[in-house]
């Protein structure tokens, strides 16, 4: 009772002080623009990133379910981010995607059905996403959390999920195939911190800039 | 001779040219960040609010939670050698005031200072019952040296800290302890990227490590753990 009252005072007075400190940089940044001239002369963008590739997951407290279950896995990942990248090095914006963790399929000898049962667990990552990036490279992390979903298939379909803070890291190399569009490899690693899941996905970063102001 | 004469002549005005081309180039003692230790210039500022995300672990909330605190800090440049620093750390439950001196020494790549201040902590809150008017307060030495780098686009900061309780006491309606009292409670790490964002607008954001066993962020939970616990916070503040 006690922590829920205090959560939900948290997350309104968050909320206030997120608005109020936004209100005063861009009244701060209005001062500065009107003071330095120079800045308006500079680039500012907006970017979208298309994100994906394979995902291998380690379970640092292993699973315990089934039994003998290894507690490395494969999946993969797909993700976007939209970017907002001023005239600086840093670049902010948000992050979500879909990964697929782990899908398996196993015996229970006095399941109801046939005995197989299919299990999975996927992840939708909601974060912001703060990089800096030079003419080529990329780096940069994401905080926020995850949906994660289990699902078991036996007869029918059971399904639940939750909410759980977690990160990513990623880095990147990019080539310029034309103004506005970009390629390249990545790195990116994932942590979901309540379940200790640690996940690396070497993917593919298509980069294109829709906006230029 | 005419060619030895028009030879010295482009050589002298390249240079000439190549200089003018450097002294135009803004001076990277210009820009100072609050985090960098890089020496300050005399009665010189630096205001800087953001906000803080703590994230209250495991051991004690069972699953983990994110506490924001908004942030206000200053520092004023005594000289190039000293300089005073204040931070005002709040989320209404929780305050938190540090201030205090440091000396800084260093050039435009790699700078250094060590510090020392005080820390005032005050909490309170009240659920009616028998947790009305529960209120925490301490007051700690803090200890402090820093080093950071100055890249061309970015500064890159490390801070260590650890403070030592000079007073403390948590009170329950008429019920108090001073349990805390006369140990060293909190040792931190603090990584600071300082750098332009938009326009002339700086920020600096960064990740600070804790390690305690009683981490002023939790005072008002019931920790029946009684262990060291780890935790990271996430900031980002801009700088006015």
């Amino acid at each position: 009772m006690q922590k829920k009252k205090r959560s939900k005072a948290s997350s309104k007075f968050a909320g206030i002080l997120l608005c109020g400190l936004l209100t005063i940089v861009a009244c701060q940044d209005q001062v500065n623009a009107q003071q330095m001239p120079n800045a308006a002369d500079s680039i500012y963008r907006i970017e979208t990133h298309v994100e994906f590739g394979p995902l291998l997951s380690h379970y640092t407290n292993g699973r315990a379910l089934p039994s003998g279950a290894s507690s490395n896995v494969l999946g993969y990942n797909g993700m976007i981010r939209v970017m907002w990248h001023p005239n600086h090095l840093l670049a902010v914006g948000i992050l979500t995607g879909y990964q697929l963790l782990v899908t398996e399929k196993y015996t229970v000898p006095d399941s109801g059905s046939n005995g197989i049962e299919q299990a999975s667990l996927h992840a939708v990552p909601i974060m912001l996403d703060e990089s800096m990036q030079s003419e080529h490279f990329e780096a940069g992390v994401a905080l926020g959390g995850y949906i994660i979903t289990t699902k078991l298939t036996d007869v029918t379909t059971s399904q639940a999920s939750r909410f759980e803070l977690g990160m990513i890291g990623h880095a990147s190399y990019h080539w310029h195939l034309t103004d506005n569009l970009s390629i390249g490899p990545e790195v990116l690693l994932s942590y979901m911190s309540y379940r200790g899941i640690v996940s690396i996905a070497p993917q593919l970063d298509l980069r294109f800039d829709p906006i230029h102001y | 001779m005419k060619v030895f004469l028009t030879t010295v002549t482009i050589i002298v005005l390249s240079h000439a040219s190549a200089w003018a081309q450097v002294d135009i180039r803004p001076s990277p003692d210009s820009t100072h960040y609050f985090y960098e230790p890089h020496p300050l210039q005399t009665g010189e500022n630096i205001f800087n609010l953001g906000i803080s995300i703590d994230i209250l672990p495991e051991a004690i909330v069972e699953q983990e939670v994110p506490a924001p605190v908004v942030d206000f800090q200053y520092k004023h440049g005594l000289s190039p050698a000293f300089s005073l620093y204040s931070d005002l750390s709040t989320n209404y439950f929780t305050n938190v005031l540090e201030a205090g001196v440091q000396w800084n020494t260093g050039d435009n790549g790699l700078s250094f200072a060590i510090g020392s201040g005080l820390n005032g902590f005050a909490g309170s809150y009240s659920l009616g019952g028998e947790f009305d008017n529960t209120t925490a307060a301490a007051l700690a030495y803090v200890p402090i040296i820093e080093i950071g780098h100055r890249f061309e686009k970015v500064s890159l900061s490390l801070h260590l800290a650890a403070d030592y309780i000079i007073y403390a006491q948590t009170r329950i309606s008429s019920l108090y302890d001073n349990g805390l009292q006369h140990r060293v409670n909190d040792i931190w790490a603090t990584l600071t990227f300082e750098q332009p964002f938009y326009g002339n607008t700086r920020v600096s954001t960064g990740i600070s490590v804790t390690y305690s066993r009683t981490p002023y962020q939790i005072w008002m939970l019931f920790d029946s753990f009684d262990e060291y616990v780890i935790i990271p916070e996430f900031f980002f503040s801009f700088q006015l």
